[in-house]
């Protein structure tokens, strides 16, 4: 999805599936109290927080990254930090690297 | 009927955990831990059942330390395999603390365990605070000296100790140490992590100083491996807890909302400091919340007719203040890093315009 490389759209996007889903949550909260209150009789439902936090983590986390982007908070430029193996090359994470657009992909996927 | 352990929450309750969790998020973001011991008490406060409070509390601790965790690796800052080492024997670490916990608890009560918790509290940070805060101290004069420069990353003698050790089958390189160092050093120290962990809440302030003073990681880098630790621990946690059916995922979530911001402002806050500053956010709300400490502590001794009983009104006053010092404490802690990122942007502002 190419245009949500532009931190506004990508904010916006992000943002609207971020409320989305907490308003799924507190549609269904007494399902999700009921789901919890069951798992001591059918073991297979603790997977529900877990698959929750997850997917608000990928899609709250991304909104969250982009809102203070589209605000001017940015990572300094001069953050690279060399690692380097025995015998290898350093590798840098330069700042050219953290400018490009692609580091506009929802955190849980970089 | 059988009560349910799930309250009701309120706009209030909602906003005021929104708003710890954005401030704790923050914290998090800038040091790798913090935040969750203000944040359980928070929501004992609100009515929210003890074990239920500590189960929703790392069923957001794990979602915030993968975006964190993702975020400052982003930056260079992470070292993957020390995160996941340490992480799996912090597990084990967590498990052998809650299994404390549960003895204590059974043979003293739930006044025993929180004594326990104290006393813990009281000797891990006032050793391994006060060294941390000597430590930024001491690296401000080198800077000062050095005429505002940024201070090297001093390796402690331990740590040159630690990483000359060869033990044939155990060494493993580790990018953020830059050196082979025996996994029989870092076993000991994620358990450790883990243990502090189920003891009052926040393993970081173990895991962080271990990984700087014990392997001779940077702060930055330690802090920000400290997230992969807390995501495994906090992963593992909320396995165990959900299948105990304890986890109220409505509060998970809405601190989550206020964290997932705050986490954001702490990671790049990280980019704009030096390692001292990580040091002296640690050692400072290190300090604080040991202070919290000397307030609970005369209560528990009552209770266990250690000293003569006190009125439960000077109970609950002294405990109101224990209370308030743990916020202030996450305050002192969120307003260093933001006053630190603001300065940090405007010297690399103006760096960028000469």
């Amino acid at each position: 999805m190419p245009y949500l490389k532009r931190p506004v759209t990508a904010t916006l996007f992000y943002g609207v599936a971020s409320l989305l889903l907490y308003a799924l949550l507190f549609a269904y909260a007494d399902h999700f109290v009921a789901w919890a209150e069951q798992t001591k009789e059918n073991k297979a439902l603790f997977l529900i927080p877990v698959v929750v936090a997850f997917v608000f983590s990928y899609f709250h986390g991304a909104f969250t990254g982009h809102f203070w982007e589209t605000l001017g908070l940015r990572a300094a430029k001069s953050s690279a930090k060399a690692t380097t193996k025995p015998g290898g090359n350093p590798v840098t994470t330069s700042p050219a690297q953290q400018d490009h657009p692609s580091s506009n992909r929802p955190l849980a996927q970089s | 009927m059988e009560s349910s352990l799930f309250i009701d929450i309120t706009l209030t309750s909602g906003l005021a955990l929104f708003v710890v969790g954005f401030i704790g998020g923050m914290v998090s973001g800038f040091i790798g831990s913090g935040g969750a011991f203000v944040l359980t008490p928070a929501m004992m406060t609100l009515g929210v059942p003890g074990i239920v409070a500590v189960a929703s509390n790392i069923c957001h601790k794990f979602p915030k330390s993968l975006v964190g965790a993702m975020k400052r690796h982003k930056y260079g800052q992470v070292d993957v395999k020390l995160g996941l080492i340490m992480g799996v024997f912090a597990e084990v670490g967590m498990l052998a603390g809650k299994q404390i916990m549960t003895g204590i608890k059974h043979t003293y009560g739930d006044v025993g365990t929180s004594l326990y918790v104290s006393v813990v509290f009281v000797i891990v940070l006032a050793i391994v605070g006060s060294f941390v805060l000597r430590d930024a101290y001491r690296m401000f004069q080198q800077e000062k000296a050095a005429g505002g420069g940024v201070s090297p990353h001093q390796t402690t003698r331990l740590a040159r100790w630690v990483q000359a050790i060869r033990i044939p089958g155990t060494m493993v390189w580790f990018p953020s140490i830059k050196a082979q160092v025996s996994l029989l050093f870092i076993i000991p120290l994620g358990f450790a992590t883990g243990m502090l962990a189920a003891t009052i809440a926040v393993g970081g302030f173990i895991g962080v100083p271990a990984m700087i003073y014990v392997l001779g990681a940077p702060a930055l880098m330690a802090s920000a491996t400290e997230l992969v630790i807390a995501f495994v621990m906090g992963l593992g946690g909320t396995i165990l807890y959900a299948l105990d059916g304890v986890v109220d995922i409505r509060l998970a979530m809405i601190i989550l909302a206020g964290s997932l911001f705050g986490i954001q402002i702490g990671a790049i806050g990280t980019t704009y400091v030096k390692d001292s500053v990580v040091k002296l956010v640690m050692g400072l709300i290190m300090v604080i919340v040991l202070f919290s400490r000397f307030f609970y502590v005369p209560g528990y001794l009552s209770h266990l007719e250690l000293i003569s009983p006190l009125p439960e009104a000077t109970i609950a006053t002294l405990k109101i203040l224990g209370d308030a010092t743990l916020v202030l404490a996450l305050a002192v802690g969120g307003l260093t890093i933001i006053v630190a990122l603001i300065k940090g942007m405007a010297a690399h502002r103006l760096a960028q315009e000469v």
